[in-house]
């Protein structure tokens, strides 16, 4: 009897689906889709606060950001927006940065097993980077850290696979990660000494090769072609630009992006070179401590001992992948305990990439150690049942530290000042209100009539002498009013910011 | 015991020490985890004054703390609307002081801390006779700044 044609299309559709699933590379899967699945549920469910509202708002609304402009995560971060994955673009952008943490820890599973980590000592490893509390909290929300932690891990994996087959093209790949790194981290410099290094240690007479250069040369120049999108976007006049500076008129002055001073001005982040290496020599010690303790407290004290194992092993194995490894591990700590800002514990995530991959070599030389044993089959199982468990410790102890799935703060005070402001309102406030209540104006078009103004764009007298101007005309509303605006103004409570009423009698 | 069980024990307790070798810093690291929330960092772009008490008999002694302003840097204190002293931040951008209101009779006062005019920062207290003297917290140290509270009238801040 033969078979009907459906049957057979069915039989074979089953076959294939099985062949294909058969094929599936389940742990680099596992790596991906667990991390990944963990974000998920802890999301922040929209638009957060602070840099990021400033980084959501400008993507929607194809904006500037401040410096150092961040051209790269504007334009990809485009791209993801337009995946139909919610009606709150907040939400969208905020599972952006949970995806580029799976890829990073996916690219981490590969460059472990280059160095021969097995599969559950990679997973226990890698678990540990990806529960580890700023990395699982820099997931949860719009920011630009975890783009740059998949640019990192692929720089890193792009080398190592450069070095088994020393072509030109093979080579211009990193190169062009690189360039087009700094396009959303200035950071990125700081992966330069190490990847010099390795470079010149692994194939020095590469560079002998004209072919090289010709490669490298344009992966660079390719790579910086990220960078036109400042003068693009400027071009445009963008509504929400937070690249210029606001007269005592109100108006915006925005840096000019169609000139080369303009745009190195805002990517080389100027203004924020007084915080660079901005602690005294007697103050450092206290830097280093905080940021000791807290490498310690990402990989929950159980990484940190395998970790240093595995620097050493790592090290005299491989001494340079050993020295690509120390030297981005160096420069970014280095930095960034000098970096005189509070926010900096979130910029760490780079030295955390290197040491889970450290950790993973290290938990790999103990279980070679522990080869071989009277009882051989007990102590392998012992130890992956401590790297597993030291994850799953890790979910449980970090949860609640970082779990935003229920944190609707940022959208609420937005709304609560849009419900509050009388029409036409001036609305000055810092990073905290302003970028968040932008972006229910220019992305869910709300209260198109009130002006908001983040008090970082405009001088402290300007400020004063706009409010002064128009403090007879329009609604003005700020956060803190100054001592010398309190002297002409009473401040009334209006939700979470004041609105200045003209006193009839100025105070003296 | 067989020279490979004494070698199997040896790599064992050698696996564990490395393992625990975190563990065993504990007590240099401490155990303080906080929730990481953007109200962790928003101090780094908003100045924050907050106060012990919010009232007090006159003759009170209010404690005062301004976080999120630049480090190191001179801030005035100014109480509704008149200089009394000032503060220099520390490291962190945080500066504490003491208001005494020995003397100043029942009402408000508006207290100011300012580096500038866009890092700036007030809070209201209220001093009435009805109430008790209150002090500064066990270890809290700063400045004692005097006034007099009737040197403008009230308030900078209606309610």
């Amino acid at each position: 009897m033969t078979p009907l044609p459906s049957f057979v299309r069915s039989v074979e559709n089953r076959s294939a689906w099985w062949l294909r699933l058969a094929r599936l590379d389940w742990q680099a899967t596992a790596v991906f889709i667990l991390p990944f699945f963990l974000y998920w549920l802890t999301l922040a469910p929209t638009i957060y606060n602070l840099d990021s509202a400033e980084f959501t708002t400008a993507v929607a609304s194809n904006g500037l950001i401040r410096a150092t402009g961040y051209p790269l995560y504007l334009l990809v971060g485009k791209v993801w927006s337009w995946l139909p994955l919610s009606s709150d673009m907040g939400y969208r952008m905020n599972l952006f940065s949970a995806f580029l943490s799976a890829v990073t820890l996916l690219q981490g599973e590969y460059i472990l097993r280059r160095l021969k980590v097995e599969p559950w000592l990679r997973l226990g490893a890698l678990g540990l980077l990806a529960t580890a509390p700023y990395f699982w909290a820099m997931s949860l929300i719009a920011e630009v850290y975890t783009l740059h932690t998949a640019l990192m891990a692929g720089i890193i994996l792009s080398l190592l696979r450069w070095t088994d087959e020393p072509t030109p093209l093979r080579l211009a790949l990193p190169i062009f990660l690189m360039t087009i790194s700094l396009g959303n981290h200035m950071a990125t410099v700081l992966l330069v000494p190490g990847a010099v290094w390795f470079v010149l240690t692994s194939q020095p007479d590469q560079l002998k090769k004209w072919r090289v250069w010709a490669a490298a040369g344009t992966a660079v120049l390719l790579g910086l072609t990220v960078f036109l999108v400042l003068p693009l976007r400027y071009a445009s006049q963008p509504l929400f630009n937070y690249a210029g500076e606001y007269d005592a008129a109100g108006v915006f002055h925005p840096v000019n992006l169609m000139r080369f001073s303009g745009v190195w001005w805002l990517i080389t982040g100027q203004s924020f070179a007084g915080q660079m290496f901005g602690y005294q020599l007697s103050e450092l010690w206290p830097q280093v401590a905080a940021y000791g303790a807290q490498l310690w407290t990402a990989f929950l004290a159980i990484g940190i001992g395998p970790g240093l194992l595995g620097l050493v092993v790592l090290t005299r194995r491989n001494w340079r992948l050993g020295g690509l490894l120390l030297l981005i591990f160096l420069a970014n700590a280095i930095f960034y305990i000098n970096y005189r800002v509070v926010d900096k514990d979130t910029m760490y995530l780079p030295t955390y990439l290197i040491w889970a991959i450290w950790l993973g070599v290290g938990y790999q030389q103990l279980a070679l150690w522990l080869q071989n044993l009277v009882q051989p089959q007990l102590p392998p199982w012992l130890l992956r049942g401590v790297a597993i468990g030291a994850v799953l410790l890790a979910v449980a102890l970090n949860w609640s530290l970082v779990d935003r799935s229920a944190d609707w703060s940022t959208r609420e005070i937005a709304e609560t000042i849009l419900a509050e402001v009388e029409p036409n309102a001036l609305v000055l406030g810092w990073w905290d209100t302003v970028p968040a209540v932008q972006y229910l104006q220019l992305v869910e078009g709300q209260r198109p009539d009130v002006q908001t103004i983040n008090r970082f764009l405009i001088p402290g007298a300007a400020m004063e002498e706009l409010i002064l101007s128009q403090l007879d005309e329009r609604p003005i509303y700020i956060n803190n009013p100054s001592m010398a605006l309190l002297q002409q103004a009473t401040a009334v409570p209006v939700g979470p910011v004041y609105k200045l009423e003209r006193r009839l009698v100025p105070l003296p | 015991m067989s020279q490979e069980r004494k070698e199997a024990v040896q790599r064992l307790g050698i696996t564990l020490l490395v393992l625990l070798a975190g563990v065993l810093l504990l007590p240099y690291v401490g155990s303080a985890r906080a929730a990481i929330n953007w109200e962790l960092f928003g101090d780094a772009y908003t100045p924050d004054l907050s106060v012990s008490d919010n009232i007090g008999a006159p003759g009170s002694q209010f404690a005062f703390t301004g976080s999120g302003y630049q480090p190191n840097r001179l801030a005035i204190i100014f109480v509704n609307g008149q200089v009394v002293g000032g503060v220099t931040t520390d490291g962190n951008g945080t500066g504490r002081f003491i208001i005494d209101t020995t003397g100043v009779p029942d009402g408000e006062l508006t207290v100011v801390m300012e580096t500038d005019a866009n890092v700036s920062a007030f809070k209201t207290i209220t001093v009435d006779s009805a109430e008790a003297v209150v002090a500064p917290p066990g270890g809290f140290s700063g400045p004692i700044l005097g006034t007099t509270g009737s040197s403008t009238f009230l308030p900078f801040v209606q309610r």
